[in-house]
């Protein structure tokens, strides 16, 4: 009777295990398939900026061209226009780390009033936040566009920062933050201690949030990183172009077959290249707070 | 001379009315505990008393100063929270110095009483750790230094021992005994724990629904409760209250024995049988069914009793407490 019970829970202990490993393997091949469909643009980025503009065209898009082109070509990048390409980049870090700094700051002063003060229409502020994170940005850029016109603020950099700074969702994110992550009795003991409002809100609530404010400041940084219809609206002179402005032309220039035609193709590609870089490793330097502020507030 | 007076305060939330109408004197130097059920608004009282909340009517004086609209950190008071809210990005040094260096204390003076709390709290060699790295008591004694340093003249407790484990508990209970006699000051401290109030008080102010129901020491509210709230609250096993016809005979309303003063005898007043037994060495606490309800017996010792037994008792002559029908203390019966 024992023997007959031991046989048949090794079976079933058995067959546990098989299961078990068929489902890994089928996660793993799942996951595989999703990290090769991400993977495909940029390994067909990485090979393309490596070709001559003539392999561009006639060799397998995901394979090595008949040369290795990418330093020739990362030069062309530098040397076309006078180098404008390295103006168009500092212009893009330029609306970025400022537009990024400025929602995070903007973000959390405004997530912490929600969170944390008693005011007369603060649910109907927060439903207007709620609101306008529905609102997809590019909706918006007609009536901004006549907003900083009659402000003076078009073809002025400050046209492209200064809306990029509002971040509805960076709002949220930082209200609920501070709502579950931020403990009442901290910021009453800081108001016995004798601080002051601003004070706590420097020397207590930024300390605190700061894993908080970095995904927003992240965010901010990728999303005016990669705009491209806001400063094509508000931007008319080259000088102060950021870098998908500046890209988009040549990239109609080259369609047009006008001003070194069919070339600019490559160097195009190499500019597409150089220009994810800086996204690359603001990632990466500040993932450490990045995984933070997105766990935090889950974890509490 | 710092006493608290507070003179008809009243506290209402929307339609909700919290506080309805509240006096109370604390003594200056005393050891004033509010204690009551969650939500019986002690610690919103509290909370009016620092400033962290505002009355809707009434005053509050400290020290014989309205300070009912005043800042908290005018107010001459410190606090020490259940959360302890100690800051957890600064050092223990640095949470204790903080009021300090937002008031632009010199820093040799800074030092001079951060080591004196230090010292008094034995924090000496902690002063350089962040709050994540103490235990639940080192954290407590940090926020009690960081109340120290401010030499306030009024010490608020918002329920500082409840998240301590029960051996923590007793050993924190002692140390604040002890602050309090070096230090001679007035606290008060909220706590929803009985044993915390009779072991700590010189004053005990017990509250239900935002009421006060009686303020005494605590010997005379185990002695004497007021009402039969104050009774069943005040004592652990609490007071069993009974209602029986022969009580409403007599015209009262419910008769309250305390369990150590139930008599077991053989030509005892009610039978009962037994249904569980604690026994805690010093001790034994028996839960019986009996012919007037439910009833608690606390025995000395370690008495042979067990589940099932049969037994009788009486109260003891002198030990009765008798209600009225609106649960108010009377004289005995009057007939």
């Amino acid at each position: 009777m024992t023997a007959t019970t031991d046989i048949a829970t090794f079976i079933a202990a058995k067959r546990r295990r098989s299961e078990q490993r068929r489902s890994r393997i089928m996660l793993t091949l799942l996951l595989s398939l999703f990290l090769l469909y991400s993977f495909m643009p940029l390994a067909y980025l990485v090979l393309s900026a490596t070709k001559t503009n003539g392999d561009l065209f006639t060799t397998f898009g995901f394979g090595f061209g008949t040369e290795f082109n990418l330093w020739q070509n990362l030069r062309d990048l530098l040397a076309r226009d006078n180098g404008v390409f390295m103006r168009w980049m500092f212009n893009s870090l330029l609306y970025s780390t400022v537009a990024g700094l400025g929602a995070a700051i903007l973000a959390t002063a405004a997530g912490y009033a929600l969170a944390k003060f008693k005011f007369v229409g603060r649910n109907l502020i927060f439903a207007l936040v709620l609101g306008a994170v529905m609102i997809p940005q590019t909706a918006l850029v007609v009536p901004t566009f006549l907003l900083l016109a009659l402000s003076g603020l078009s073809d002025n950099p400050l046209g492209v920062i200064l809306p990029s700074m509002i971040s509805p969702i960076g709002v949220y994110l930082m209200r609920v933050y501070m709502e579950q992550g931020l403990d009442n009795e901290l910021l009453d003991a800081a108001r016995i201690e004798g601080a002051g409002e601003f004070v706590i809100f420097r020397a207590i609530v930024l300390p605190l949030v700061a894993p908080g404010m970095v995904t927003v400041a992240l965010l901010s940084f990728v999303g005016t990183w990669n705009n491209y219809f806001l400063p094509l609206i508000v931007l008319r002179s080259p000088q102060y172009q950021p870098i998908t402005v500046g890209l988009a032309t040549w990239y109609q220039l080259a369609q047009q077959g006008g001003g070194g035609g069919q070339v600019l193709f490559s160097i195009i590609i190499t500019g597409a290249l150089v220009s994810i870089i800086p996204v690359i490793i603001v990632f990466l330097l500040l993932q450490r707070f990045w995984q933070g502020g997105l766990t935090a507030g889950a974890i509490k | 001379m710092t006493d608290v007076a507070i003179r008809s305060l009243n506290k209402t939330f929307g339609a909700l009315e919290i506080i309805p109408d509240l006096n109370l004197n604390v003594p200056d130097g005393s050891f004033t505990v509010l204690v009551g059920p969650s939500g019986c608004g002690k610690s919103t009282l509290l909370r009016m008393i620092a400033g962290l909340e505002q009355p809707t009517r009434g005053s509050i004086a400290i020290g014989g100063t309205d300070v009912t609209y005043e800042e908290p950190s005018k107010r001459g008071i410190s606090m020490v929270f259940q959360s302890y809210a100690l800051f957890p990005h600064m050092t223990v040094g640095q949470n204790i110095d903080f009021g300090m260096r937002i008031a632009k204390v010199p820093k040799e003076e800074r030092e001079k009483k951060v080591a004196y709390a230090a010292g008094v709290l034995k924090l000496e060699k902690l002063l350089d750790r962040k709050p994540s790295a103490l235990s639940g008591g080192q954290r407590q004694r940090v926020a009690i230094g960081r109340s120290i340093v401010r030499d306030p003249k009024v010490f608020l407790f918002d329920e500082p021992l409840s998240n301590l484990d029960a051996a923590l508990r007793g050993q924190m209970r002692v140390e604040l005994a002890e602050l309090h006699q070096r230090l001679k000051a007035t606290m008060i401290y909220v706590t929803h724990d009985q044993v915390e109030a009779m072991t700590l008080a010189d004053q005990i102010v017990v509250m239900n629904a935002g009421r006060i129901e009686q303020i005494g020491d605590p010997l005379s509210l185990y002695e004497k409760p007021e009402t039969e709230f104050v009774a069943t609250f005040i004592g652990s096993p609490k007071m069993n209250l009974i209602k029986t016809a022969d009580t409403q005979a007599m015209g009262v309303a419910t008769i309250g024995i305390r369990p150590e003063h139930l008599e077991v005898c053989d030509a005892g007043k009610w039978s009962a049988v037994v249904r569980v037994v604690e026994k805690l060495g010093n001790e034994a606490i028996a839960y019986l069914d009996s012919e007037v309800g439910d009833l608690t017996l606390r025995l000395v010792g370690t008495p042979a009793l067990k589940p099932g037994d049969q037994l009788r008792m009486s109260p003891r002559d002198g030990h009765v407490h008798y209600f009225d029908q609106h649960g108010r203390r009377m004289a005995g019966p009057s007939s």
